[in-house]
């Protein structure tokens, strides 16, 4: 018996690691990716958490400027995008939906490249940061053969609704890059109604149709890629 | 694989070939089928779940009992609600436990609480989905009279990929958690307390968690970091520990509880390192009739999980009681609290009951039954923000007559959307509801439910009606219907309705019906699980032996 006291004992002193201040944050530097990357920001009006994500979204696409690039996707599946205001798109839910997202997936939520991160399809804010860092981190070489291309139109800037952290309806806000249409060809790419064409940039994405992984992208204003007007 | 299924085997055929006549050998078990057939698109949805115990009963020196436990999970297709990597099928549980005169060890998935749980408590709710049981062992031993000591350690279960790659469940390089726990009953070395009906304990408990260091990065300033992006430095072993006393003597009852975690930056509460703190104080008092239970509680940052990225229902060791009522009236049940384990929260709970004796003037020639119950959950700040729940019911339960029963409950509640389901306001409603049965004779029963939700917030007015027929105590036939009267913003106007068949023989029940009901929560102990709107043809059964 009393050497059954003594383990437990041993095991409960070893068992704890207290990290000291001073050692918890150590500086990282920002990757080397050859590619670009997609951070997809799963959002809502109704969803009083996601303009601070947005924030954090915007703040890693200035990290890594020119290897990655934000899209803002308002699936109608999910109840943060339901109400009076509407600023979903087919698109949106289909890729939303292709993940295994529903109307209990809360929000905010991340991905990048399509991919699962830690075995989950969506990841909360708090682990956007790690998601990036590791894509642009990663070692293995992507697949150059079979590769299928795919457009993106967003829309930065669009004034509109939006509930705040602090419980208040802010009228003028502004969502950011928010995905308007989606299709497989470049004849295909239209203005999307009701949408400002200065405000409208294109992704062109490089897609692994096995899996549906985001390989690589490149993003423009839709004037410089000799669309519309 | 192979060799663990001879060895399997061989122990098996081995402890049957020990079997003496005057031992007990018994098999116990039970079948349990959900399903849900969906038809849009076309979908059967199931959870189904075979439980098979075998028990050992004998007399041989100090052992007692050999208890072996297995369950079988089929889920490929789950009910609507549960998360993708819920979906599997297999062995969902092993175990074999021996019972000794000191003690008892245990050995596979096992199951365990240390106090009121605030820093353990692995259980399985299958109503929710969640199995929290560690793959490891378990000791349970009193060295001496009043102290019981237990001590348990394994890698925790959640769903189906927990094991994959790990050596089934027992490869603790990743991640495992142990803990153990001491409780001391003073009454049990003090004839005189026991003699005048007073027992004293005391208890203490530790759990640690290990899991393997990974990339954690964040963005992070303060006073002495630059803006920027870090990458935190996480503590491989996390320990948490416990404290409690217990005093009852006669009818009354009081119960102290304080838990501590040490640093534990985890996605739930958003990678901070400060110390998680819960306290918990309850006090009761009961006599013939009447009793009385008065709790307060305050927790801060005790999400205490075994993977520090993992968020969801599944995955906890820890879990905090609920201080909110879980009502079993469907308009009552529509805005159900779920505690929130990372965020700082504060909340009370009384309780009164009394029953009034037969032949009294309030009693009536049957007895009458009263209870006042009020919850109030909140923040401990003071802005308009800070309530997170309230609900305050007065119930009357009375039998008319040889014939007729009666219960009518009046609920006030407010419940925070946006706290508990991150968007929306404060939604508080008033909710009447009459519910009375009448035994028409020995072979024939009724039962009917009337409920009335009065809120301008959220979706506005309810109304809800059941009628229950059971027939020759085998039979049951019912029919619900709830509809949105709306008069709020957000109203819809919409009906949901079931109507089925139930059957029940001995251990047997069978149901099968058609459901429309409305999206929510379906909470148990203060763990919500989200349901969508699911219509359909449903079937249950249902049988133990």
């Amino acid at each position: 018996m009393k050497r059954f006291i003594y383990i437990v004992l041993t095991l409960m002193m070893a068992g704890c690691e207290v990290i000291p201040y001073e050692e918890r944050y150590q500086p990282v530097v920002n990757g080397n990716s050859e590619r670009c990357h997609v951070l997809i920001e799963f959002t809502g009006f109704r969803c009083v958490n996601c303009p601070e994500a947005s924030e954090l979204a915007q703040t890693l696409q200035e990290t890594y400027e020119g290897k990655l690039v934000v899209v803002s996707m308002h699936p109608a599946s999910n109840p943060f995008t339901q109400g009076k205001y509407d600023y979903t798109c087919p698109a949106a839910d289909s890729i939303y939906r292709l993940m295994g997202g529903d109307a209990s997936t809360p929000f905010p939520a991340g991905n990048v490249d399509m991919k699962p991160f830690e075995g989950e399809w969506f990841a909360n804010s708090s682990q956007w940061p790690t998601m990036v860092y590791e894509a642009m981190n990663e070692t293995d070489q992507p697949k150059t053969d079979g590769l299928k291309t795919c457009y993106w139109v967003v829309e930065d800037s669009v004034l509109g609704v939006q509930a705040m952290p602090d419980g208040s309806v802010n009228d003028h806000y502004y969502h950011r890059h928010v995905l308007r249409s989606a299709c497989d060809r470049w004849e295909d790419v239209q203005v999307p109604d009701g949408s400002q064409y200065e405000h409208l940039r294109l992704i062109k994405l490089t897609i692994d149709p096995t899996n549906n992984y985001i390989v690589n992208a490149y993003e423009s204003a839709f004037y410089d890629a000799g669309l519309g007007d | 694989m192979n060799r663990r299924i001879v060895i399997g085997l061989f122990s098996f055929f081995f402890a049957l070939s020990s079997i003496q006549a005057n031992d007990t050998v018994f098999v116990s078990g039970g079948v349990q089928h959900d399903g849900l057939l969906d038809w849009t698109p076309v979908m059967y949805h199931s959870n189904s779940y075979a439980d098979i115990d075998l028990h050992w009963q004998t007399e041989r020196g100090t052992f007692r009992e050999l208890r072996a436990k297995t369950r079988l999970e089929m889920n490929q297709w789950p009910m609507p609600g549960y998360e993708a990597d819920f979906a599997g099928h297999g062995i969902g549980h092993l175990s074999v436990a021996a019972a000794f005169t000191w003690g008892e060890i245990t050995v596979g998935d096992v199951y365990g609480q240390f106090g009121s749980g605030l820093i353990l408590n692995l259980y399985e709710d299958r109503a929710l989905g969640i199995d929290g049981a560690l793959r490891g062992a378990k000791i349970a031993v009193e060295p001496y009279k009043g102290i019981r000591l237990t001590a348990l350690g394994g890698k925790q279960r959640r769903y189906w990929d927990c094991y994959k790659d790990q050596a089934w469940g027992w490869n603790y390089t990743q991640n495992a958690a142990m803990g153990a726990d001491m409780e001391i009953a003073i009454e049990q070395w003090s004839e005189r307390m026991r003699e005048k009906d007073i027992s004293l304990s005391f208890g203490g408990s530790y759990v640690s968690k290990y899991e393997a260091e990974d990339t954690i990065i964040g963005f992070y300033v303060d006073h002495w970091h630059a803006p920027g992006m870090y990458r935190y430095r996480v503590p491989r072993w996390v320990g948490a520990g416990d404290v409690r006393t217990q005093l009852r003597v006669k009818g009354f009852s009081v119960l102290a509880e304080y838990a501590v975690k040490a640093n534990d930056p985890s996605a739930e509460n958003e990678y901070n390192y400060r110390l998680g703190h819960a306290a918990l104080l309850s006090a009761g008092y009961s006599q013939k009739g009447l009793s009385v239970l008065v709790q307060a509680k305050y927790s801060d940052n005790m999400s205490f999980r075994s993977e520090r990225q993992r968020v969801g229902l599944a995955g906890r060791l820890n879990h905090l009681p609920a201080f909110a009522y879980q009502h079993t009236y469907a308009l009552a049940a529509l805005y159900p609290y779920a505690t929130q384990y990372g965020d700082e929260e504060l909340a009370f709970q009384g309780e009164i009951r009394y029953t009034a004796p037969r032949k009294s003037a309030f009693g009536g020639k049957y007895g009458t039954t009263i209870q006042l119950c009020a919850s109030h959950v909140r923040r401990p700040f003071m802005n308009e923000q800070a309530e997170s729940y309230t609900d305050v019911h007065v119930e009357l339960n009375k039998r008319l007559s040889k014939q007729w029963w009666l219960n009518a409950m009046l609920m006030y509640q407010a419940y925070n959307q946006h706290v508990v389901e991150g968007h929306g306001g404060m939604i508080r409603s008033g909710i009447a509801i009459l519910d009375a049965r009448y035994q028409v004779n020995n072979d024939i029963g009724m039962r009917a439910e009337l409920q009335y939700l009065y809120s301008p917030h959220h979706e506005g007015q309810w109304c809800f009606a059941l009628y229950e027929l059971t027939l020759f105590h085998h039979w049951t036939l019912s029919g619900q219907w709830m509809y949105n009267i709306g008069f709020a913003p957000d109203a819809t106007n919409a009906h949901y309705y079931t109507a089925g068949l139930t059957f029940n023989y001995g251990a047997h029940r069978a149901n099968i019906g058609y459901t429309k009901t409305r999206e929510g929560f379906n909470c148990s102990g203060g763990i919500c699980r989200y349901i969508p709107q699911m219509k359909g043809v449903c079937v249950n059964y249902s049988f133990t032996f």
